[in-house]
C-alpha cells in the first residue's frame, strides 16, 4: 500500500482540505475504483468514480481507522454508488456486462496481444455470477482480504470463500473451454 | 473436487501476493488471471478524466472543511460525546418531566378538591379568587355558610317579626275589626314613631338619630 506509514498524516491533512493529501489518495485509490466500476460493467465509470470520491470527501469526518479499513469502506462507497447506479438506470442483471477494458497505446502488435488478452478477461468476468464477479474484482483490484470483502458486500467471509472457489472454478473451466491461454496476457506486460 | 478447490483458492491467494507458482497445472493459470485482470482494468485514468476528479475532489473538500460545513455537519448528526450528552439531558429532561407532571397532577388533584371545596378554608379561599380570577367559579364552603346564615336570619325575621308595640298591640286587641280599629292602629303607630323619634322619652339605644347626633 502505497499510503503506508503516512496514513494517518495523510488522512489528518485530508480532513483539513489539504489538496496534497486527497491526490495522494485519489493517486493510490483511483485506478482500482475506476478498473472495479468499469470490470462490474458501469455505465459511465469515469463519472462513477468522480461521485465515489466526492462522496469519500463528504462522508470522511465520520471515517476512524486503519489504512484497510479505509481501503474497505473507500470501496464499501464503490459498491453501493454502483448499486444506485444500476437501479436508477433500470438496468437488469442480464444486461450488465464487463465493459471492455480501455487499450493502451504504444506498439501495435502488443497492443494487439493486449486487446486480446483484455477481450478474454472481460469474457470470463462477464461469465461469472454478479456476486462472484465482485468477490474476485474486490480481491484482485481492491487488494482486499476475504473479511474486508465480507464487509463491503454485507456476506459472511465463509460466504465470500465459498463464492470465491465456485468463480474461480468457472474461470478454470472457461479457461479449458475456450482452449484460450490467457497466459499471452502476461506476455504482453 | 474439495482438494482442486482448496488448491484453487490457494493458488489464487498465491497469485494475488505475487508469489507465482509454474510447474504445476493450473498454478500458472490463476496467475496468469490475477495478472490479466490488473492489465487490463488497473489502469491510470485518463489525465483530462484524472483534472476532472480533482477538482471536483478539491472544491467538495474545500466546502467540507469550511466552517458552515463543519457547522451544518456538526447539526446534522450528533458526535459520541454529543450522543452522551443528549442520553444526560434526555435523563433530566426526563426527569424535568416527571416533576412537571407531578406538579401537574398536584394542581390537579388541588383544583379537583378545590372544586370539590374539601380544603381547609384559607386554602379554599385562596384557590377560589384565584379560580375567579380566570374565570372559574369554585365553592366556598365558609362564604357559603356566612350566606347561608344571613338568608336564614332574614327568613327568621319575616318568618317572626320583631314583635309590635305595646300600644300598637293594645289597640288592635282591644277595637273591633271595621275602620275604628284601622284608626287606632294608625294613631298608635304614630304615638309610638314620635317616641322613638324623642330621645328624652325613650332610653338611649346608641344609635345615630336622622341628624347624625345620638
Amino acid at each position: 500500500m502505497v499510503l503506508g506509514p503516512n496514513f494517518e498524516t495523510i488522512l489528518k491533512a485530508a480532513r483539513l482540505g489539504m489538496d496534497w493529501a486527497w491526490v495522494a489518495i485519489y493517486r493510490e485509490l483511483g485506478p482500482a475504483v475506476s478498473g472495479y466500476l468499469r470490470a462490474r460493467g458501469a455505465a459511465e465509470p469515469d463519472d462513477l468514480t468522480g461521485e465515489v470520491f466526492v462522496r469519500l470527501v463528504r462522508d470522511l469526518p465520520r471515517f476512524e481507522g486503519t489504512e484497510p479499513a479505509f481501503r474497505s469502506w473507500v470501496f464499501t462507497i464503490a459498491h453501493h454508488r454502483l448499486i444506485d447506479d444500476r437501479r436508477r438506470r433500470g438496468r437488469r442483471r442480464e444486461e450488465i456486462t464487463s465493459e471492455k477494458p480501455d487499450s493502451v497505446g504504444g506498439d501495435v502488435e502488443q497492443e494487439a496481444l493486449r486487446n486480446l488478452g483484455n477481450e478474454a478477461i472481460a469474457t470470463m468476468i462477464k461469465r461469472l455470477s454478479s456476486d462472484q464477479a465482485d468477490v474476485l474484482l474486490l480481491r484482485i483490484l481492491g487488494g482486499l482480504t476475504v473479511e474486508e470483502v465480507a464487509t463491503v458486500l454485507d456476506k459472511r467471509p465463509g460466504a465470500v470463500k465459498a463464492l470465491q472457489r465456485r468463480g474461480l472454478a468457472a474461470i478454470r473451466r472457461e479457461i479449458v473451454r475456450k482452449g484460450v491461454s490467457i497466459l499471452e496476457t502476461r506476455t504482453v506486460t | 473436487m474439495g482438494n482442486s478447490s482448496s488448491r484453487s483458492n490457494d493458488s489464487f491467494d498465491q497469485a494475488l501476493a505475487g508469489k507465482v507458482q509454474t510447474g504445476e497445472n493450473g498454478f500458472d493459470d490463476m496467475a496468469a488471471f490475477v495478472r490479466g485482470v490488473r492489465n487490463a482494468y488497473l489502469v491510470a485514468p485518463d489525465p483530462a478524466v484524472s483534472r476532472r476528479h480533482l477538482v471536483a475532489i478539491r472544491e467538495e473538500a474545500r466546502l467540507a472543511a469550511s466552517p458552515a460545513s463543519k457547522a451544518a455537519r456538526q447539526a446534522s448528526g450528533p458526535t459520541r460525546r454529543k450522543r452522551r450528552r443528549l442520553v444526560f439531558g434526555s435523563l433530566f429532561a426526563s426527569m424535568t418531566a416527571k416533576l412537571v407532571a407531578g406538579a401537574a397532577l398536584a394542581a390537579a388533584a388541588t383544583g379537583g378538591a378545590a372544586a370539590a371545596g374539601v380544603l381547609p378554608d384559607p386554602a379554599q379561599q385562596v384557590v377560589a379568587d384565584a379560580a375567579v380570577k380566570i374565570g372559574i367559579v369554585l365553592r366556598n364552603p365558609a362564604a357559603e355558610a356566612k350566606a347561608r346564615q344571613d338568608a336564614e336570619h332574614r327568613r327568621d325575621s319575616l318568618v317572626n317579626p320583631e314583635p309590635v308595640n305595646d300600644e300598637v298591640a293594645d289597640a288592635i286587641e282591644n277595637t273591633e275589626p271595621g275602620p275604628d280599629r284601622g284608626d287606632a292602629v294608625s294613631d298608635a303607630a304614630d304615638s309610638n314613631r314620635q317616641n322613638e323619634n324623642n330621645p328624652s322619652d325613650t332610653p338611649s339605644s346608641g344609635k345615630p338619630t336622622e341628624n347624625g347626633k345620638p
